[in-house]
């Protein structure tokens, strides 16, 4: 203890001079342990209604935000595809192949001429898509002698002509007639050359070679 | 009750209670008069006591025993204290009106238990800053091991040495120029 130290205790001891009211602790015990006790009950009421926060489960909601994903990117290209695809184009539309269908007992594609000439008089009926835009020596079609007389659209014999995409198709039936009818009726000529989308010269050529 | 009786009561929830009954009735009053010795005033005292056990209470959960009983709640009781002293000193230097001095204002407190010189004493230890002044009292009146005082502080000894001589100086140096009052 250094001489300030013991200055202090010597005048002034080490009692503190304060006083509390009378009762104070006492009455402060007692407050304290009813605040301890209503502090436990509030707890207890608080754990009984406890409030469960919903939890979100994020692993198992994974896999249906990639699925929703997926399908809205799907119908985006389907839609766009969709919407590209009926526009008329001619560039696509000379590069699409001409559509053959069968009526009958064989299938032709009468934009090749080979198979034009072999089918020839073998085939009795014949039905092909043709596109408008191919060319006229494309657009020849399987015709047989006894097919060159252009008669009535018939429902069993008839050749459709589809102009794609933008037109409906039409029939054109072509049945048996005799070749100096087709000399002699030259507008049947033009209509059924018109018919089966050629020019006329081509089907002259066409129809003189199976002469 | 011996402290580990008190641990195990506080363990348990459903005798929680009664351990901190006897947490109050162990430590009230030493608590009290650590805090009364560097507050002056009991209102404030009382009020900064009851914030200590409130704490303690909501903070019971959180004591892991790996210091003793006594100097958590020490320590808590300490800190409310000079939490305390801090917020009235700002206030203070704001508002000049009570510019009336310790001394007087202890002189007519009806539980200040003391002389003149005594006021003069405790006017000399609010002049100290708020740790220092803690220092003082805890060693000056209740005569606290400087161990002890560590750990409750989070100080080292030789600070706390330091801090209480320089305290002693201070004061002394007060008093004795105050020595007409005395």
């Amino acid at each position: 203890m250094n001489t300030d130290e013991s200055y202090l205790h010597n005048k002034f001891g080490n009692d503190r001079p304060f006083k509390v009211p009378s009762g104070y602790f006492d009455d402060f015990k007692g407050r304290m342990k009813s605040m301890a006790a209503a502090s436990a009950n509030s707890e207890t009421q608080e754990s009984e209604h406890k409030v469960l926060p919903l939890q979100r489960n994020n692993h198992n909601t994974q896999w249906v935000r990639w699925a929703a994903a997926a399908a809205i990117l799907a119908l985006v290209v389907f839609s766009v595809v969709a919407i590209v695809g009926i526009k008329p184009d001619g560039a696509q539309l000379a590069d699409e192949k001409p559509a053959v269908e069968k009526q009958g007992d064989s299938v032709v594609n009468i934009s090749d001429a080979n198979a034009v000439r072999q089918k020839t008089g073998n085939a009795n009926t014949q039905l092909a898509m043709v596109s408008p835009s191919e060319t006229p020596v494309k657009k020849k079609k399987a015709v047989t002698r006894a097919e060159r007389k252009v008669a009535a659209p018939s429902v069993s014999d008839s050749v459709a002509v589809a102009p794609k995409y933008y037109s409906a198709p039409v029939s054109v039936s072509v049945s048996s007639v005799s070749p100096s009818a087709i000399h002699d009726e030259s507008s049947d000529i033009e209509k059924a050359a018109d018919y089966m989308m050629m020019d006329n010269d081509a089907l002259y050529l066409l129809l003189s070679e199976y002469e | 009750m011996e402290e580990t009786e008190i641990l195990r009561l506080l363990s348990d929830k459903r005798t929680r209670e009664r351990g901190f009954d006897e947490i109050v009735d162990q430590y009230s009053e030493k608590l009290y008069w650590k805090i009364r010795s560097m507050v002056f005033s009991h209102e404030d005292a009382n009020d900064i006591l009851q914030n200590t056990f409130i704490k303690a209470w909501k903070n019971i959960d959180s004591f892991e025993g790996k210091s003793k009983l006594s100097t958590w709640i020490y320590r808590i009781a300490i800190n409310e204290t000079l939490d305390f002293l801090r917020h009235k000193k700002s206030v203070a230097a704001i508002n000049t009106d009570g510019d009336m001095s310790v001394a007087n204002r202890l002189m007519g407190d009806e539980y200040f238990d003391g002389d003149r010189a005594q006021a003069i004493l405790q006017e000399a230890v609010s002049k100290l800053p708020e740790v220092q002044r803690a220092v003082f009292t805890m060693r000056y009146y209740d005569e606290m091991k400087y161990s002890e005082m560590s750990k409750v502080l989070g100080t080292s000894e030789g600070s706390l040495k330091a801090s209480y001589h320089i305290a002693v100086q201070k004061i002394t140096k007060y008093v004795k120029s105050h020595d007409d009052f005395v």
